[in-house]
């Protein structure tokens, strides 16, 4: 039971780890990101690849963090003023886009087959259920800091400057802050968090195909986000670990619930993420809009 | 930071976290106290819903009736097995979650059925690190790297066979010239290289190679393009989906060459649906021994359209580990592990089901199980050494065995 | 030389399948200001219905269809009525947000009544006919011509009726419409009903053309998108020539790339739009 525990809690904390990269880009600078799976995949491939031939795991996570950055720099630049819909669009068409490269370009990453055998540094020689510890507890302390980085910037004067930002930008921009620079920043360094935590989860699967990144990813992630709370860091963790409960939940309900085939779960599944979608939303801003 | 009415979200979203984990944790804990104390669990990770949704659901039937079989012969030292079914999704995040807790909670000594490549990779490490026997009906020769640390047994000819298949059958029929569509899945490019091997060792040549991605849905432009250059006959390497897509495709453009593709793409539903233009398909089905007696369940089972090569094999692994239970005198992964090679193949006394074998174990022999997918015998990574493949064509609507490719191997 | 003519013909057809939910996409986008991701689901909607439809009645094809368009309308009406309604004033984000969660649900909807399979309609094969010189089965000859007849009765019904005065206006300008008599919520209820037709009529084409998947409406997310934007928000006539634009560079880009990559067509165009003309392609 407890190996089992020790998985859940792994990919809880690297979903966690994705959640609170997307906070910092939408949560607290309101960047509306409906591709953070693309800065996933990035991350987990770059780190991937960079394991594979023989590369020291600090290089391997340096360049999780700086390419998806530098991916997320380029749609700051394509996407004029990083407008709230275009933005969406954009990093909705770019995880598309991603993981189609990734699929049919062989040569980047073998394609649909995905990368095998990809290492967990510094753990080679312990037993799997060392590592498998060892490993959590990596992961853990990796989301630590990424939940102090989202705190931090919230409470200190960045955050207030954010904060404007996000509620009345034309007021920010005459206040002399160079809001598309702070903008791009934040998109970037969310994009960063993301990217470390695909090299988390490359290395704990040991494998990774194309398959395992779609866009269903960003939206589970948005949902997490938006059931805690948008800027709230720990409302991320917990709207994560409530995601994941909804997805690992139901595979018990079946046993009690037959009616219901596998395929109707699996659909049920979606629809109760994109209720709680709808609903959140309706209870957060429907007071904004009472006259 | 915190205000007020943020807490109070927070206690209410806290008490729904408990609630969950609560059931997270209850559920599995209020199912085992329905099981007899010595039973045996077996996992059964398939994938009922996803891209393999179509396969899972069938091969979970046979599996099921393999173990009423086993069970009604008393089973494995006189203990029953339990079946624990989970569903992989066809996605490797969530078979990898299914497959921890198969592993962890219900503690099984082997985990049967994954069909996807993918899962079959990432479901290997769990499985393999606590000694719990992966039984696979995936095709795609890179696993084989992975089956080299053991516990990792595969009953699907390797794509590596499946290429050889299409080549041998091109060159008996005096082809020259081919073009392939493929999918772009983990299976396409391994089977194609050997198909490619092979087909130009015989004299023939490959003159188009398109691939096409999962989920596309219209296909006019990528049959265009395989029928350039007037090859003689072209190859579809995919999926029901995109194998229907194609042939219709074809048939609504006015193009008509002959098509070989995999049996497993073409149900008698895509026939039926297709009508004419399904009408010269050559289909290449992985062995389904037809006449080994283990078959006669699988009749039973899907009575009208029995060429199920992979519920033939779920059926197959269920029988196989009740045997390799019953050699090995333990129920553990590793008992199963030591003694599955030697149950599949020669030598010992040929078996076609549990309650035969059983026999022949208990007053000391050895045994050579038959199944319903064919001679079964695995090598030393855990692979089938040689195959049949059945060929067949679609005439007048029906599925018609033309012939076989016997032995072909690697 | 015949792939040449192959082209234009699925590139035409792709085109005129994918004009009327991007006009549909396009008309939203303009008047109520929010890129309407749900909108690409109602084609599967659409697509299903018409599949269920056919199962449970005897009526002909083009009946079904128009039931199942129909329906779409109504259900986008709902949607919009119990969902969107509440956060009108709240701005672009709650909107877009719900427009997700709608994709969501309506995909799995289709996945809950129908399975995740890949079907068809009932329909007999057609062998193609020869229209000067060019390929092509009388069902997608008959979809470029429902098509073309739509777009048509679009475009006189924005120019010469007073509801698409009013639909004109208010994407011009809200404010100065409301004070001229125009009705908002008349107008976008009209519009949802509008586009929600739109959409499952392009779904059922799209199906006959290719299958029934509950990924019809997700694969055409980002060229609907692309044309909306490329034919000018809120222009039928644009969106209806980009959409030609769109699906014919998608089938010729065959000549050049791999064909796993015809959606990035549709992105690249999406991203040149936007580094090109960051003004903004509607009236702010």
């Amino acid at each position: 039971m407890d190996q089992y525990l020790i998985a859940i809690v792994t990919f809880t904390a690297i979903y966690g780890m994705i959640g609170l990269g997307l906070n910092l880009q939408w949560g607290l600078t309101g960047l509306v990101n409906l591709g953070q799976v693309a800065f996933f995949a990035v991350g987990a491939y770059a780190s991937a690849l960079l394991l594979l031939a023989g590369a020291h795991f600090i290089v391997a996570l340096a360049a999780a963090a700086m390419l998806p950055a530098a991916l997320a720099t380029l749609v700051a630049l394509i996407t004029p003023r990083l407008r709230e819909d275009y933005l969406a669009i954009v990093t909705l068409g770019l995880a598309e886009i991603i993981r189609l490269v990734f699929l049919n370009e062989k040569w980047i990453a073998g394609g649909p087959d995905g990368l095998t055998g990809i290492p967990r540094p510094l753990l080679g020689s312990a037993t799997p259920s060392e590592s498998a510890w060892l490993f959590m507890l990596a992961t853990l302390a990796a989301l630590f800091v990424f939940f102090m980085i989202n705190w931090r910037i919230a409470t200190f004067p960045i955050g207030r400057v954010l904060k404007a930002i996000r509620s009345d930008e034309i007021l920010a921009t005459s206040l002399g802050k160079n809001v598309l620079r702070f903008k791009t920043q934040m998109l970037a360094v969310g994009a960063s968090m993301a990217g470390i935590a695909g090299a988390f989860y490359a290395s704990y699967l040991t494998f990774i195909s194309p398959a395992m990144f779609t866009a269903q990813v960003s939206l589970n992630v948005l949902v997490a986000v938006l059931i805690g709370g948008q800027g709230n860091a720990l409302g991320v963790l917990i709207g994560t670990a409530i995601v994941t409960c909804i997805l690992e939940g139901t595979r018990f309900i079946k046993d009690y619930v037959s009616i219901l085939g596998g395929v109707e779960l699996a659909a049920l599944r979606m629809i109760i993420i994109g209720l709680a979608l709808i609903v959140i939303v309706l209870v957060r801003y429907r007071k904004a809009s009472v006259r | 930071m915190t205000t007020r009415k943020s807490a109070y979200a927070l206690t209410s979203r806290r008490t729904i976290l408990w609630g969950m984990g609560l059931t997270v944790m209850v559920g599995p804990m209020a199912r085992n106290m329905a099981w007899a104390a010595d039973d045996i669990p077996i996992g059964i990770l398939m994938p009922l819903t996803g891209a393999g949704g179509i396969a899972g659901p069938h091969m979970l039937k046979a599996a099921q009736a393999a173990a009423e079989e086993v069970n009604a012969a008393g089973g494995p030292l006189g203990r029953q097995l339990r079946l624990i079914v989970e569903d992989d999704q066809t996605d490797p995040e969530a078979a990898v979650k299914a497959a921890r807790k198969l592993v962890d909670v219900d503690k099984v000594s082997a985990v049967l059925g994954t069909w996807a490549s993918g899962v079959t990779i990432a479901v290997a490490p769990v499985t393999q690190a606590a000694k719990v026997v992966e039984m696979s009906t995936s095709g795609a020769s890179r696993i084989t790297e992975v089956q080299k640390k053991g516990y990792v047994y595969r009953t699907e000819p390797d794509d590596l066979l499946f290429g050889k298949a299409y080549a041998e059958l091109a060159l008996k029929r005096g082809w020259k010239t081919a073009a392939v569509l493929g999918l772009n899945v983990p299976f396409t490019a391994s089977t194609v290289e050997a198909f490619r091997q092979r087909f130009e060792q015989g004299g023939g040549k490959v003159i188009n190679y398109i691939t096409y991605n999962p989920d596309q849905t219209a296909f006019k432009a990528e049959t265009i393009q395989a029928f350039q250059n007037d090859p003689e006959f072209i190859h579809i390497s995919g999926y029901e989906p995109d194998v229907t897509g194609i042939l219709r495709a074809a048939y609504e453009s006015n193009l008509k060459k002959p098509f070989v593709v995999p049996a497993f793409a073409m149900s008698s539903d895509t026939i039926a649906n297709l009508g004419p233009a399904a009408e010269g398909v050559i289909l290449v089905a992985e062995g389904v021994d037809e006449k080994a007696p283990a078959f006669a369940a699988i009749k039973k089972l899907f009575p009208g359209d029995s060429y199920q090569p992979h519920p033939a094999m779920a059926y197959d692994m269920v029988n196989l580990v009740a045997l390799a239970i019953e050699a090995a005198k333990d129920s553990s992964g590793e008992a199963i592990n030591s003694k599955l090679k030697s149950v599949s193949g020669p030598p010992g006394t040929e078996v076609s089901s549990f309650a035969e074998g059983a026999k022949v174990l208990r007053e000391g022999g050895e045994v050579d199980y038959r199944g319903a997918s064919g001679p079964i015998d695995f090598d030393e990574n855990g692979n089938i050494v040689k195959s049949n493949f059945r060929i067949a064509e679609v005439k007048d609507g029906k599925i018609v065995p033309v012939g076989m490719l016997e032995d072909v191997v690697f | 030389m015949f792939e040449i003519k192959q082209y234009l013909v699925s590139g035409i057809l792709i085109g005129a399948i994918w004009m009327l939910p991007a006009i549909g996409i396009s008309l939203i986008y303009a008047v109520l200001r929010i890129p309407h991701f749900a909108f690409a689901e109602f084609m599967t909607l659409g697509a299903y219905l018409a599949l269920g439809f056919a199962a449970a009645t005897g009526l002909p094809f083009p009946a079904i269809a128009l039931l199942a368009a129909v329906s779409c309308g109504l259900a986008a009406v709902i949607m919009d009525q119990a969902v969107f309604r509440p956060v009108r004033q709240s701005g672009v984000l709650p909107a877009m947000l719900l427009s997700l969660g709608a994709m969501l649900i309506l995909q799995n909807i289709v996945r809950f009544f129908w399975g995740n399979g890949v079907r068809q309609y009932r329909l007999p094969l057609q062998r193609p006919l020869d229209v000067f010189g060019f390929n092509i089965t009388p069902n997608h000859l008959a979809i470029i011509l429902v098509s073309g007849a739509v777009v048509f009765a679009l475009y006189v019904l924005l120019k010469w009726t007073r509801f698409g005065r009013e639909v004109r206006a208010t994407a011009n300008n809200p404010e100065l419409a409301r004070v001229t008599g125009v009705e908002p919520e008349r107008v976008y209820l009209g519009l949802n009903g509008v586009a929600g037709i739109l959409a499952g009529l392009g779904g059922v084409m799209m199906a006959v053309y290719t299958s029934l998947t509950p990924l019809v409406g997700w694969n055409s997310l980002l060229p609907l998108f692309a044309i909306a934007l490329l034919g000018g928000l809120g222009r039928v006539g644009g969106a209806a020539l980009a959409a030609l634009v769109i699906g014919l560079t998608s089938e010729y880009s065959l000549m050049f790339i791999q064909s796993s990559y015809k959606n990035a067509i549709a992105f690249v165009v999406l991203a040149g739009l936007l580094i090109l003309r960051p003004r903004g392609l509607v009236a702010e």
